[in-house]
């Protein structure tokens, strides 16, 4: 982490995308997802002396400290929010129309699926998909056991795949 | 709307894919990290005991000095009265050995 002012801003471009991301998709709030960026960002700031200090100094350990306290911020934001009603999976709406190529409404009913499964498996789903980490890294980054890790992976999926299979059947 | 060779995990990948903020975020974002860095609490206690001490400074400066200077306005009265006593005592020595001298001459 570079002290400089130029450094800092620089930093923040090249991992703004990955924490707004990440905060966004669990979310499913622009302007809070923001918030939460800035926040995770000026925590950095704050922090950057620590950080260096535990060899933060690499862009791959800034990378794992900014998924790590990404990740712990929206649980939080979601918990403190209540955000969990806000979408139910008996709530997503059936897309309208059939379509030869990709449906772009796939993505939106998938993504409004995962922003609807409870917090910690929710985030262990987007570090996984979005992120593409191994179990273990989820593991490590917002310390629980990898055995639950994969349990929270597999119980997600099955219950995403049910819901798709249900979908695909209530069209046929 | 759902193809025949669904594949969750890919169309997951391809439905999370990273998405950037709005194009004005790093612009807007240093601002407030200049702002925030004043509120912090360590920064604004500095400040704070920066500006007390700068106060205080000259305020217990002006004080000794005043009290040097009355306390050096007491030691010349002290003296003074001392001189005066002094003087007056030595009179009246003088008196009285003079009347000792007249009553043994009688």
């Amino acid at each position: 982490v570079s002290g400089s002012t130029a450094g800092f801003a620089d930093l923040v471009r090249r991992h703004q995308r990955m924490v707004f991301s990440l905060a966004y998709h669990f979310l499913e709030d622009w302007p809070l997802a923001e918030d939460i960026t800035q926040e995770v960002f000026l925590q950095l700031y704050r922090e950057q002396d620590a950080v260096a200090r535990d060899r933060f100094d690499s862009d791959c350990h800034v990378r794992y400290w900014l998924r790590k306290v990404t990740s712990h911020r929206c649980i939080d934001a979601a918990r403190k929010r209540k955000l969990r009603p806000r979408l139910n999976l008996e709530d997503i709406g059936e897309p309208a129309a059939r379509e030869e190529f990709r449906d772009p409404m796939l993505g939106e009913t998938l993504r409004k699926l995962v922003a609807a499964l409870p917090e910690t498996p929710r985030m262990v789903v987007l570090l996984r998909y979005q992120e593409e980490m191994e179990p273990a890294e989820i593991a490590e980054t917002i310390g629980m056991p990898l055995a639950t890790v994969k349990s929270h992976l597999h119980r997600s999926l099955t219950l995403l795949r049910g819901k798709m299979q249900r979908k695909k059947e209530l069209v046929r | 709307m759902i193809p025949e060779d669904f594949d969750l995990e890919r169309e997951l990948r391809q439905a999370l894919r990273p998405v950037e903020p709005s194009r004005d975020f790093s612009a807007r974002f240093a601002p407030r990290r200049a702002v925030r860095f004043w509120r912090r609490p360590r920064g604004v206690l500095a400040i704070a005991a920066s500006l007390i001490v700068a106060l205080l400074i000259p305020i217990g400066a002006s004080r000794y000095r005043e009290r040097q200077r009355r306390g050096e306005q007491a030691r010349d009265q002290l003296l003074t009265a001392l001189r005066i006593t002094g003087s007056k005592l030595q009179k009246t020595r003088q008196q009285v050995v003079r009347q000792l001298n007249r009553r043994d001459s009688i």
